[in-house]
């Protein structure tokens, strides 16, 4: 049993008594007992992404009696979607960031920049990295996704940044990008596509296709390789195959049910069960499940990779007072919704709307989720899809009452795509 | 401490008492919440081609979303989203948006051509928007919305996409750069 889950008495009172006087956070490094011991209700969100920002931005609106805690390690928010504007260079690193200040000062939540190390369902605590826990009336958890690395045989033991994901925002975004504008004429990229579920399903061919314009433009003669785990093209297929076969002949090779089993990092290569690539770049983004941290606190069921939810208020199947949303939550308990950052928006609120009811001895309302992924086809068009969920009673899950893609590529649809990042990041953090 | 915590138990109660009162806002809130995704939280869009609709004329809202479920406007991804509500979800969303504050468009407008559509703006749009440009019954309010969305909406009465015979004749009397000039005044109007 990990230590932090045995807090001694002394240790308890020790701290708390430090704590009660150095409310203000974030907290000292040294931190070994409660940290700010809670005056009301306490909500205490880990992870500063779609879904906890969301949440935590939306439990203050609704009742600011709730003291909202939000725990995360960034001092500044990433996002992934635009992510491959980035990598496709048509947007900087600082165009896809933004701060937690105006949660705190608008908002009234609590932003705390540490690690949540572990969650305790029994004692409702949340472990710090840092040392110390707070304790909680209701935990939301969005910690987002871990990449199974360990499945693509050599990728763990290769150097850092050899076989870049760049699946969460950050520091491998920027390497990729760099990588990209450094490739040599007649240069191979490999982008590598993980078998469903993951997160953002459009994501990898946007990606492709932003390089695929890129090399076009740039770097006469070079060609990205598309490996794709799927037997095709997992979301707006007939969108991104018709605009490769008009704008990246030649350019972008799509090969559909190629797996990336192995990486040869002296080699440069990537491996499927038929064929190898040498590749200048291998972007190679693995097989995915919930974060570590729903699994360590026993929210992940043994066999499956994701956590179990109930979708009117997104409460664990398997811990009392505990929700979970985002990417990590089990789709087959959600209902047939796709892991993107509007879905995960879509779930903060229903989560926040739900908790705030119970804390006010309210029924939760029914849930009402929406769901709208853009992608850029070229550095000029975009496309896009878009579904409205109901609550099914008689499954118990979110299905779709209304849903369809757009039409043809077209530069009106790359400009709400701005509007709605502009509109969306918003929502969750001013 | 305690002062701060009465003042707690107190907004606390406000807050409560407001969301019990309200019963009839609940299905408006429900289903509206989603809709920040795109236009903004509590309607007030921040982008250049979507519009404000937080504070927007109810009965306009509600019109729109029954047009674009019918396909008599048409925008596809608005024709994806109003065919996933009944009628009583469309009033309920229009109600909901009606009764935020409005709230200007953050983008910025060309002071130039808004000084050269004032005159365009008094003599096609204001009889049907108001002189203030903040609605009629006739018409939706144009005053705060960012300039790009009230010129693609206008275009849109042009193509057929958006169906009015009123906005049709008085927009096709403009010219391109009137209506352009007219969509500036109107984003800067406060």
């Amino acid at each position: 049993m990990p230590s932090w889950k045995t807090p001694s008495r002394r240790r308890f009172i020790a701290s708390g008594a430090a704590a009660a006087g150095a409310a203000a956070f974030p907290t000292p490094a040294f931190a070994t007992g409660e940290v700010a011991p809670a005056n009301g209700p306490r909500v205490v969100v880990v992870g500063g992404g779609w879904g906890g920002c969301t949440a935590a931005k939306y439990l203050r609106r609704q009742d600011s009696a709730i003291e909202v805690v939000l725990v995360e390690p960034e001092a500044a928010f990433l996002s992934c979607p635009l992510s491959n504007w980035v990598i496709g260079g048509l947007r900087t690193m600082d165009d896809i960031a933004m701060g937690y200040d105006a949660l705190a000062s608008r908002h009234g939540v609590r932003v705390l920049h540490d690690r949540a190390a572990g969650v305790d369902p029994a004692a409702r605590t949340v472990h710090l990295g840092s040392g110390g826990f707070l304790r909680y009336d209701r935990a939301v958890l969005s910690p987002g996704i871990a990449l199974r690395r360990g499945d693509i045989d050599g990728l763990e033991e290769s150097p850092p940044g050899a076989f870049p994901a760049a699946w969460k925002a950050g520091p491998e975004t920027r390497l990729l990008r760099e990588r990209i504008a450094a490739l040599p004429e007649g240069g191979v990229v490999a982008l590598s596509v993980p078998p469903g579920p993951y997160r953002c399903p459009p994501g990898p061919y946007e990606r492709a296709s932003l390089i695929a314009d890129y090399l076009k433009r740039n770097k006469p003669g070079a060609k990205v390789v598309v490996l794709d785990a799927n037997a095709g093209i997992v979301s707006k297929g007939k969108l991104f195959a018709a605009a490769w076969e008009r704008l990246y002949a030649g350019v972008l090779d799509y090969r559909p049910d190629s797996a990336v089993v192995a990486v040869d990092p002296s080699a440069g290569a990537v491996h499927t069960d038929f064929d190898e690539v040498a590749a200048d770049v291998a972007n190679v983004i693995p097989p995915q499940q919930a974060h570590d941290l729903l699994f360590d606190a026993g929210l992940v069921p043994a066999g499956r990779r994701w956590a179990p939810v109930d979708p009117r208020d997104f409460s664990s199947t398997l811990a009392p007072d505990v929700h979970v949303i985002g990417d990590s939550t089990d789709g087959t308990t959600v209902g047939k919704v796709p892991k993107s950052g509007y879905i995960a928006n879509s779930m903060g609120k229903t989560c926040a709307a739900a908790i705030v009811a119970a804390l006010n001895g309210r029924e939760a309302p029914r849930p009402s989720m929406a769901n709208t992924c853009y992608s850029l086809v070229s550095a000029d068009e975009g496309i896009s899809v878009t579904a409205i969920y109901d609550y099914d009673d008689e499954t118990g899950t979110m299905l779709p009452v209304s849903s369809g893609l757009s039409p043809a590529p077209d530069a009106s649809i790359k400009r709400h795509n701005e509007d709605w990042a502009r509109a969306i990041w918003r929502d969750m953090l001013a | 401490m305690r002062r701060r915590a009465w003042r707690r138990t107190i907004l606390g109660l406000a807050a409560f008492a407001l969301a019990a009162g309200s019963a009839g806002a609940d299905e408006g809130f429900r289903l509206s919440q989603t809709c920040a995704g795109c236009h903004g939280t509590d309607g007030a869009s921040p982008g250049a081609t979507i519009p404000v609709i937080g504070g927007q004329d109810a009965g306009y809202l509600a019109r729109s979303l029954r047009d674009y479920r019918s396909g008599a406007r048409s925008f596809y991804l608005m024709r994806i989203v109003a065919a996933g509500y009944d009628d009583a979800g469309i009033d309920a969303i229009a109600g909901w948006f009606a009764a935020r504050p409005w709230r200007n468009t953050p983008v910025a407008n060309d002071p130039a051509l808004a000084a050269e559509g004032e005159a365009v703006a008094a003599a096609r749009c204001a009889g049907c928007h108001g002189a203030d440009g903040r609605g009629t019954e006739n018409g939706p309010r144009l005053a705060g919305q960012p300039a790009d969305y009230l010129v693609l909406a206008a275009r849109a009465y042009l193509t057929g996409e958006r169906a009015d015979e009123t906005a049709a004749a008085a927009i096709a009397a403009a010219s391109e750069r009137e209506l352009v000039a007219a969509a500036h005044f109107y984003a800067g109007l406060r």
